[in-house]
């Protein structure tokens, strides 16, 4: 499994205020950092999600988190949306990925584009 | 070609001019108190992506340098679904949750850390990716500055991703 993914961002600030707010319904929260260098979100101690402050320009990246249902799918839209984040795909079936792949996309501060999602896979 | 991140620190992280400080001890105690109240899944990230400049280049360096960890190219995509780049996904079967495509590499270099349950496992990663063309970024070993039972490796993949293994003991 992915133990942690570290994403450059423009502005720490605002980019852990943000994520602050959007997490609130996944409970991932701030486990350590260092004022304008870094900050790790600890994933429910099953991971960690890192912002790191970018001196460059940088590359937009991608990353998804699991949630427990479809409803935690509509809650983290909602959310991220009220935190300021950009819409970049409504909460919904994407079919197209696999049979019941439920997910929904908003782009952060610095326009990463942040996905959660459930699916449900044999053997899991 | 085998290009070291500038800084002294170069095992972990592209943003850190410097070693960032160790958690405090109430952090270290406290990993996974979250987990009470949230979710049940094993996984919290579910899958992240990489872009590399060569797509059967880096494909192989993944699946060879992966095999020790238990990964697997599980999925590809057809070039009809991604404007001709190669994408493809790796992961502990039966799901992918570490993608590489193909395209102007990400900068900087994009930092991706997989959990292993053995010290074992971390050394033979290093030793796999080296194998693969990956290029030293931090020998195996502990890293007692992050926790004081992290034992990780770090490698970089042919487009310089810092691609680490960990144990958290």
């Amino acid at each position: 499994m992915i133990d942690h993914v570290e994403f450059p961002v423009s502005d720490l600030k605002v980019s852990r205020a943000f994520y602050e707010k959007a997490f609130l319904p996944l409970g991932f929260k701030v486990a350590f950092g260092q004022v304008d260098k870094f900050w790790a979100f600890d994933l429910a101690g099953k991971g960690l999600f890192e912002i790191y402050q970018a001196k460059d320009p940088f590359t937009k990246m991608h990353i998804a988190f699991r949630v427990k249902s479809r409803d935690s799918v509509h809650e983290f839209y909602k959310t991220a949306m009220e935190a300021g984040a950009e819409d970049n795909g409504l909460p919904g079936p994407r079919p197209n990925y696999t049979p019941n792949y439920y997910a929904c996309f908003v782009l952060d501060p610095d326009k990463h584009n942040i996905e959660t999602v459930h699916d449900k896979w044999e053997n899991e | 070609m085998g290009k070291r991140i500038k800084h002294e620190f170069t095992d972990r992280s592209l943003g850190y001019p410097t070693a960032p400080p160790p958690p405090p001890k109430s952090v270290q105690r406290s990993r996974g108190i979250f987990a009470s109240n949230v979710l049940k899944e094993e996984k919290m990230i579910d899958h992240t992506e990489v872009t590399v400049s060569n797509y059967k280049k880096s494909k192989l360096f993944y699946e060879n340098a992966l095999k020790p960890i238990g990964y697997k190219m599980l999925m590809e995509i057809p070039k009809e679904y991604t404007g001709g780049a190669g994408v493809c996904g790796f992961g502990e079967p039966p799901k992918p949750d570490f993608w590489i495509s193909e395209g102007t590499p990400n900068k900087p270099h994009v930092h991706v850390a997989f959990r292993v349950d053995s010290q074992k496992k971390v050394d033979e990663f290093y030793q796999a990716a080296i194998m693969a063309g990956g290029k030293d970024n931090g020998k195996p070993g502990p890293r007692p500055h992050y926790h004081e039972k992290y034992y990780g490796a770090f490698i970089l993949d042919p487009d310089g991703h810092n691609i680490e293994a960990v144990f958290h003991g």
